[in-house]
């Protein structure tokens, strides 16, 4: 696999004057970033900061208020929609509830991608679906359906479902949402695990400050209907714990997070 | 936007989501493998129902034929007006409305739980069009699948109706079975293949596109709305489509 981080310095991501809203309502204004190739960008913010809408914004799916997204160097809604479903191929989303398809079993659903947007016969799309499910400690559970699955195993399906194709960028809305501190633990094992594996950029939405922290090399802190800070997690734990703990309603255990051991943690198994 | 534009609006999107969901049948993914399932699911799902009803229609129809065919001195026509009504009218427009209520209703909340889910914007992030995917192939088997199913009432209705006619009236079968060949001509019988054909476009773009479309559909009460909206709607489209083919067809 080519090193993608390296190969191309130009931004996988990028939001320029970016507002979302509905009609004259106005959630975000002002966002500017970019996502570097190869880094595991987070945004964060409290519930109802537009966190979730600006990813619905980010893959194409939810026009802005004003400004520009680009996706690959493109803007996602001015091109016709071949091209969209094009462009997103190259990514892959995970969805905070799953969004599995309840009629097909984990197995079906992490073979849709290849299934439906490859000409690659049946045997090789099962040997590359079981790949990615091995990856996500998934294998076992295969041939169930999406119902019977819990509330963490479903992200995990998701996640497998999202890399399936190799995407050169992965988004994942909110990981950690409705899952204990264990589960939500390996998933941010995974996100760092796919990363290194992959050698792909991340974008994950959340609200969880302990991972955000941990596996982020970059926050996006989204407060006040405006970006209130753009950087590393050093960077960020500059707020203070009571600026956090406003925002995010948590005591910012995050200023304490032992970033290097926790990572060191998070990848000793890789 | 004022309450006089909404429907408009609302019309056009669903105009838009028609023209949208036939240029997807180009698309590969439109075919990828479960048409013929979703063929089998509507029509299994309706045939107990929809022959039960063809039956008790046809049963019901002869009773009322043969009184008011015996008043005017007519009660050997009882084959032909049994036949002739269920082929042309009631056999396309009940067999739609029971289809609509069984499997169109099932095939909205379907839909509609889809899109609360985020399994649409899924498939949408994945590269895969919605429309190809999941609309293509429901909307083709609602229209395939009526006129079958129209003409499994058409004859579990004769089958009622020479029952009834037959043993209740004294009517010799084989009379009112000739009867009812010499009352059916092909022209009545392309009227009722082009209803049911009509009928099962409506129930598939009605039902399909009001849960497609459905803007936010946050939980139960949503699904459940969305599907009763659809069923509404396309009971009026059927009875009026009804009411205009047979007005305008020969």
């Amino acid at each position: 696999m080519p090193d993608r981080a390296s190969s191309d310095p130009t931004p996988i991501a990028s939001v320029t004057g970016l507002e979302l809203g509905y009609g004259e309502h106005r959630v975000v204004t002002g966002l500017e970033f970019e996502v570097a190739r190869g880094e595991i960008f987070a945004i964060m913010g409290a519930s109802g900061v537009g966190k979730s809408t600006l990813l619905r914004t980010l893959v194409g799916l939810a026009p802005p208020a004003a400004g520009a997204v680009t996706l690959f160097g493109e803007n996602p809604y001015a091109m016709p929609e071949p091209a969209l479903f094009a462009l997103r191929r190259r990514i892959g989303v995970a969805f905070q509830g799953g969004a599995l398809l309840n009629a097909l079993t984990v197995l079906e659903n992490v073979e849709l991608p290849l299934k439906l947007n490859t000409r690659l016969d049946r045997a090789t799309i099962r040997i590359m679906a079981h790949l990615k499910l091995e990856l996500l400690n998934l294998r076992e559970i295969d041939h169930l359906y999406p119902s019977q699955l819990s509330g963490g195993m479903a992200k995990r399906v998701s996640l497998a479902r999202a890399v399936v194709m190799d995407p050169e960028l992965v988004f994942f809305d909110e990981p950690a949402g409705g899952l204990d501190a264990r589960n939500a633990a390996e998933l941010d094992t995974l996100i760092v695990t796919l990363r290194a594996a992959m050698n792909c950029s991340f974008v994950v939405v959340t609200h969880a400050l302990d991972s955000a922290f941990a596996i982020a090399d970059r926050l996006l802190v989204l407060a006040d209907g405006r970006a209130l800070t753009l950087g590393t997690p050093s960077e960020v734990r500059a707020l203070g714990d009571e600026r956090l703990t406003a925002l995010f309603g948590q005591t910012a255990s995050g200023q304490r997070v032992p970033r290097a051991a926790y990572l060191d943690r998070l990848t000793a198994g890789l | 936007m004022s309450t006089w534009l909404r429907p408009l609006a609302q019309l056009g999107a669903m105009g838009l989501f028609l023209g949208q969901t036939l240029r997807a049948t180009r698309a590969r993914t439109a075919w990828s493998g479960t048409f013929a399932g979703l063929l089998v699911r509507i029509g299994t799902r309706s045939l107990i129902l929809v022959l039960a009803a063809g039956f008790c229609v046809g049963a019901m129809l002869a009773v009322q034929f043969h009184d008011t065919l015996t008043r005017f001195g007519s009660p050997s026509m009882l084959g032909a007006a049994v036949a002739l009504s269920l082929v042309r009218e009631l056999g396309p427009v009940l067999a739609a409305l029971l289809v609509l209520g069984r499997a169109g209703s099932a095939l909205a909340a379907e839909i509609a739980s889809m899109r609360g889910s985020q399994q649409i914007d899924a498939l949408a992030c994945m590269g895969i069009d919605p429309l190809a995917y999941l609309v293509v192939p429901r909307l083709f088997a609602c229209v395939l699948s009526l006129p079958l199913l129209t003409a499994v009432f058409d004859v579990a209705g004769l089958a009622g109706g020479m029952l009834v006619g037959g043993t209740s009236f004294g009517n010799p079968v084989q009379l009112v079975l000739d009867s009812a060949a010499s009352g059916v001509d092909f022209d009545d019988v392309v009227m009722g293949v082009v209803k049911s054909l009509v009928f099962g476009l409506l129930i598939g773009w009605i039902c399909l596109g009001r849960a497609f479309l459905a803007p936010a559909v946050r939980g139960t009460d949503d699904i459940s709305r969305v599907s009763a909206d659809a069923v509404v709607i396309a009971s009026l489209a059927i009875l009026g489509a009804d009411y205009l083919l047979s007005a305008l067809l020969p």
